[in-house]
């Protein structure tokens, strides 16, 4: 390593499938696999965890085993996908058996679960989503929460004290927040203070727009604390590729927050 | 092209960054938000020349005039600025415009009906429109969709100007942001298909794929200027996005600076 162009990519935020609500952002069928190709030849995305909008839109269980089929499949492997796990409702009624599924669905590439309690309506405070944060913890499992889910009023009003509060209690658990939609990411000392006090956050990069903010946040924090993802298809891949590259950070930074740190969270999940 | 340097690729173009702030961010803590830090990294970069409006101007009625003129004091000819109208100081902020306008480096007035909470077809608004369009002086807006969370952005509306515009057929007005969010990016299109006094900025976190691409279909490059809303959002992001995009050469140099450098009668 030494120069820009070998830093490698490791998308966390790629999403795939049908969004019912606009053709344009959709992506099915022999496209996948082709843009996950292109991106690697162009943009040196080396690996990409996939999320998919059959679970965000649908019918999480459907989806997830959508995805566990796709990235099963040998042109997908050859691209470095590996798959988000989205929550499943039924585990609220029988949670004795999401141990057993979280270690299956890691064995058949998931890498990350995804929590989208304000839009599938369940609950994540620690009194109701504690036996499954144990799981996790246990495992080291990644958890992801977007900015929009913990946004109560849809107005940038983030319930940061909850996550703090999970955070501190199982803190094995890497939690990444990304910041969805919301320009509550501009508003950073919420994030300091976030960064400051705990040890298993995470912050994805796509929405850290603020001027100066990657640098401030590594500067203040550490850059261990970022990692790289693209928002595709909401955001052009190579804005974040072009932002962390043209960042006035060293270059072991740059590969940190593009793919070495959330290597190394996965690396450490015992499963 | 994303392993290049932004200033490398930048070399080849005029470029006008037309919509910033300086100033302390009202509710907003930004490190790194100094003028210095700012202007350092628009030069860098290679943004040619910058025209601001002071964080100061929407929140305060006078402090941020004075500090917008010592910014341009100290930056030259590589500094301009946009005087503000507030419309709950009606005659004051008239006053002060009326004053100020022809001053060195002011190149236009910025107005922000949503951080002001009042409509621009307003009856608080109506002499301030006259004397824009009399002046012939550029107005910058802020414009967004009134179904946004934010209540306030019903203020800013894209089809609250349209009275306007079609009132003062002379007037160059400029929505920042395209109308900022989701259908509303496309309907601004539509507003500019019919009057061809409107110009728009994508400042801000607008960086919807093919967006552009679209607006120069249907209306043209001639018409939208290159903005950041720096520091709201770092203008990497904004220089990467558009010398990026697959368009002519022509429309590239368009928006990156040729339009404001006509739009805003600067010189080089």
């Amino acid at each position: 390593m030494g120069l820009e162009q070998d830093i490698e990519f490791y998308d966390i935020n790629f999403w795939f499938g049908e969004n019912y609500l606009s053709e344009k952002y959709s992506l099915t069928g022999k496209s996948i696999i082709d843009m996950l190709l292109k991106r690697k030849e162009s943009l040196n995305i080396g690996f990409t965890l996939v999320s998919n909008f059959l679970s965000y839109f649908y019918d999480q269980k459907l989806g997830n085993i959508q995805t566990s089929k796709l990235i099963s499949g040998k042109e997908f492997k050859k691209a470095g996908a590996f798959g988000t796990l989205f929550m499943e409702p039924d585990f609220f009624y029988n949670p004795d058996r999401f141990e057993e599924w979280l270690k299956r669905n890691y064995e058949d590439g998931f890498r990350i679960l995804r929590i989208f309690p304000k839009t599938h309506k369940y609950p994540f405070e620690i009194s109701m989503f504690n036996y499954f944060y144990e799981v996790l913890n246990s495992f080291n499992f990644p958890v992801m929460i977007s900015l929009d889910e913990l946004d109560i009023t849809g107005n940038k009003n983030i319930e940061w004290d909850k996550i703090s509060d999970i955070a501190d209690v199982y803190d094995n658990m890497p939690i990444i927040i990304d910041g969805g939609e919301s320009k509550e990411l501009m508003y950073n000392c919420y994030i300091l203070s976030l960064l400051n006090n705990t040890s298993n956050v995470y912050f994805e990069t796509h929405n850290l727009l603020g001027f100066n903010q990657i640098e401030d946040l590594a500067s203040a924090n550490g850059s261990d604390r970022l990692i790289f993802g693209s928002c595709h298809p909401f955001f052009n891949d190579m804005l974040g590729v072009s932002r962390v590259l043209n960042s006035s950070l060293d270059i072991k930074d740059k590969s940190k927050i593009a793919s070495l740190n959330i290597k190394n969270i996965i690396e450490n999940i015992i499963i | 092209m994303p392993f290049d340097k932004l200033e490398d690729l930048a070399k080849n173009y005029l470029i006008i960054d037309s919509h910033l702030h300086l100033g302390a961010l009202p509710y907003l803590y930004m490190p790194s938000n100094t003028e210095e830090n700012i202007v350092n990294l628009l030069k860098k970069i290679g943004v040619k020349k910058a025209i601001c409006s002071n964080h100061g101007s929407l929140s305060t009625v006078n402090y941020g005039l004075g500090e917008l003129f010592e910014s341009l004091d100290r930056y030259g000819d590589f500094l301009y600025g946009y005087l503000v109208f507030n419309p709950n100081f009606e005659n004051d902020s008239l006053k002060s415009i009326e004053k100020n306008f022809k001053k060195n480096h002011i190149v236009g007035i910025k107005i922000h009906p949503s951080w002001h909470l009042c409509y621009p077809h307003d009856k608080k608004y109506e002499r301030f429109w006259d004397f824009a369009a009399k002046n012939e002086i550029p107005v910058l807006t802020h414009s967004w969709d009134p179904e946004a969370p934010n209540k306030s952005q019903k203020f800013s509306d894209p089809y609250g100007f349209e009275n306007i515009i079609k009132k003062y057929p002379d007037l160059r007005l400029t929505l920042a942001h395209a109308g900022g969010r989701g259908k509303m990016l496309y309907n601004v299109m539509s507003l500019m298909e019919k009057y061809q006094n409107l110009y728009v900025d994508f400042a801000g976190d607008i960086f919807v794929p093919g967006l552009i691409e679209e607006y120069i279909k249907r209306v043209g490059s001639e018409r939208l200027l290159f903005g950041s809303d720096m520091p709201w959002v770092d203008i990497r992001f904004h220089l990467a996005h558009v010398l990026n995009l697959d368009i002519a050469e022509d429309d590239k140099k368009n928006i990156l600076g040729l339009n404001a450098l006509k739009l805003f009668d600067l010189k080089i």
